[in-house]
């Protein structure tokens, strides 16, 4: 044990340790209050039952879960030196996790309310694994994390750069309240109300109350009976008017919760978003990382010119899901297109919207997507021949409806090509646009199955290191061959940096 | 049509940066790839085996739910018979045809910069993935493969989606080879 030890020790002895800590002690009073809330249900469970034991048992679990958070309190230890961020715990089963510092993407902090309440940051370690964060703080102080992080950008950045004054920041973007109030109002929470509507009415069923709903509904609609036609009209639109009012409301409280006082700064070559009402969040995105930005404009915010700008980073993409819900890869919850369009340049050093002339693809797209239409159409008339006879030929109504969207989808679909980047337009009633470094590309692959064939189409995806992949369809094969050949070429010859 | 011909002739075959890393050689050149390389002979047989088990395997599973269920079968099912036999067949002509015409569509080639591969049946792909975004290059051999001497090739990007890719139904030696000169070509420009 002795003569190994020093062995161990000495090369790190020699590192400079930037940053070094222990978690702080408020964790245990947030372990302690997990503990509480989960003991409690079996706890009342043992009261209303008269079961003494299911109370020893939620206490000793209690106990146990707090003499584990003492032990991670007591041993868990973090150090940052300039080549790796080490995570060390246990007492047992002594856990070590080494981070080299260039493959860390992003420090990720982020406090809930009662952390917060006690001055507490969780902070997450990114790395372009693919995996989500690889490592997670659990609690630091705010101090502790803030020089955490400085060390981190510091030893990124150079051992030079110590000496030269405090970097600016650069505040790029804040959220206005009235572009929050538009995101909860464009934000389409209609269908979360109704799937909570039936949610409640399942929930209902379990506890045997449907009866009792069933006979409200129907003497609901006895009353309603009374009153004449029009009124009844009138009075079912209230109702969806208010049904409506709700979502709004419901929708807009949530985009302020989620991104109350979000703001966009700059600093050094480190994007830095902070936001949120209940959860705080503070996130770093280093601007060589960006693997791919997104103007997205769905109908009603292409009608008001707004947009939404998203970044991807390598690593991220992992799971849509839960990046959607932490905001991870949103620039911008919703701006202006004008100030959307002139964020670009700063998350892409070297571009702007201006180089790139969209060129549209080939008009063939719009008989292309009629041909499907048509089959479809066939599909659908020898299924339900059988059953609805000549009934079925409604099916034929489809066909302008293929031929619209198709025409549609000719109006945004667009490729452009700048020295350094590559731009991709979509979209049928809105429009959306990517743009992707071509340092960063991975892989390109063009597809044509026998309708495209036919028509001399071709579809052709962009694989970048994070996110999903970007595909635009319907290109001329010719041009789709020789982008690809162009793309993976320019990506051969660039130095990739993840 | 002529519209757009006239536009691509326009189109910007490479940016004018002259700083950019942009290759020197045209894109004609990289379009037909000097040596377009295909699978080895025997992988047509190794397909047509392993095409084969899992067809027997999925019919015995079919023959099997048939047979369990068949008092629940309502009265008239010869046509339900008929229909899964009809489909049965039209599923092992399929996989008695598709290794030849698999064969016979398979195309790679590894330039200094690129893997070049076009594959694909009825949906046709063409892949580009530049080499010295490849992470690591893995030789692997299932148990008919091994039988038959073959190996398959699996090249790995960055990224989460289509990071991996894999040509198959290469000669061990011939796979080996490949391997060697992605990892020279790859050089030590990668992180």
């Amino acid at each position: 044990m002795t003569s190994s030890e020093p062995e161990l020790l000495d090369p790190e002895q020699q590192e400079v340790v930037l940053a070094a800590g222990h978690l702080h002690p408020g964790m245990l009073f947030l372990r302690m209050l997990d503990g509480f809330r989960q003991a409690l249900l079996p706890v009342i469970l043992g009261i209303v039952t008269q079961q003494l034991w299911l109370g020893f048992v939620a206490v000793g679990f209690f106990l146990l879960a707090m003499v584990y958070a003492l032990a991670r309190y007591l041993t868990f230890q973090y150090r940052l030196t300039s080549e790796e961020l080490v995570t060390r715990e246990g007492i047992l089963h002594r856990q070590e996790r080494r981070i080299p510092v260039n493959r860390i993407q992003d420090l990720n902090f982020e406090s809930t309310l009662v952390r917060r309440m006690v001055g507490l940051v969780v902070v997450s370690v990114e790395t372009a694994s693919g995996q989500g964060s690889e490592a997670k703080l659990d609690s630091l102080s705010r101090q502790d994390a803030e020089l955490l992080r400085e060390a981190l950008q510091r030893c990124r950045s150079g051992p030079s750069k110590e000496d030269l004054p405090e970097p600016e920041e650069t505040l790029l973007y804040r959220a206005s309240a009235s572009d929050l109030t538009l995101l909860g109002l464009t934000n389409n929470r209609l269908g979360a109300i109704i799937f909570a509507f039936f949610g409640i009415l399942e929930l209902a069923d379990q506890f045997g109350m449907s009866d009792r709903v069933g006979g409200v509904a129907t003497s609901l609609y006895e009353r309603l009976a009374l009153f004449s036609p029009p009124l009844m009209v009138a009075i079912f639109a209230a109702v969806l008017f208010l049904v409506l009012l709700a979502g709004w409301f419901l929708s807009i409280m949530a985009s302020f919760v989620m991104f109350h006082g979000f703001t966009l700064t700059l600093r050094e070559d480190v994007l830095q978003r902070r936001f949120g009402l209940i959860t705080t969040r503070a996130q770093t995105l280093p601007r060589k990382k960006v693997q791919r930005v997104i103007l997205g404009q769905p109908l009603l915010r292409r009608l008001m010119r707004m947009m939404v700008l998203r970044a991807d980073s390598a690593g991220s993409g992992m799971d849509e899901k839960q990046e959607a819900r932490g905001g991870r890869d949103i620039i911008a919850p919703l701006t202006s297109a004008r100030i959307g369009e002139s964020l670009v340049p700063w998350l892409l050093p070297g571009f702007d919207l201006g180089q790139f002339a969209w060129r549209q693809v080939s008009p063939r797209v719009v008989l292309r997507i009629f041909l499907k239409g048509v089959l479809w159409c066939l599909i659908g008339i020898v299924a339900t021949a059988p059953m609805v006879g000549l009934w079925s030929l409604l099916a034929l109504t489809v066909l302008p409806l293929a031929w619209l969207i198709g025409f549609l989808s000719y109006q945004n679909l667009a490729y452009a090509r700048a020295p350094d980047h590559f731009g991709f337009r979509w979209g049928i009633l809105g429009r959306y646009r990517a743009v992707v470094p071509l340092r960063k590309v991975q892989g390109a692959v063009l597809r044509a199955g026998p309708l495209e064939r036919l028509l001399g189409l071709a579809s052709l995806t962009v694989y970048v290191a994070g996110g999903s992949a970007t595909t635009q369809m319907n290109l001329p094969r010719e041009e789709a061959e020789q982008l690809k050949i162009e793309i993976a070429r320019y990506a051969a010859h660039s130095l990739f940096v993840w | 049509m002529h519209e757009s011909e006239t536009e691509s002739a326009s189109f910007p075959d490479h940016p004018g940066d002259p700083t950019g890393p942009a290759p020197e050689a045209g894109p004609e050149e990289a379009l037909q790839p000097l040596q377009l390389e295909m699978l080895d002979r025997r992988v047509v047989t190794y397909w047509l085996i392993s095409g084969t088990v899992s067809f027997l395997i999925l019919s015995l599973l079919g023959s099997g739910a048939i047979l369990i269920f068949r008092e629940n079968l309502p009265e008239d099912s010869t046509w339900i018979l008929v229909g899964i036999i009809t489909l049965a067949s039209l599923f092992l002509a399929w996989t008695l045809i598709a290794p030849s015409l698999a064969y016979a569509r398979w195309r790679f080639s590894i330039t200094g910069e690129l893997l070049l591969a076009r594959y694909g049946i009825i949906f046709h792909e063409e892949k580009a993935i530049p080499i010295s975004r490849m992470q690591h290059v893995d030789l692997t051999r299932g148990p008919i493969e091994r039988l038959f001497g073959l190996a398959t090739l699996v090249v790995f990007t960055a990224g989460t989606e289509g990071a991996s890719f894999r040509l198959p139904g290469l000669a061990v030696f011939r796979a080996e080879e490949l391997r060697d000169q992605i990892l020279q070509a790859r050089g030590d420009d990668v992180i």
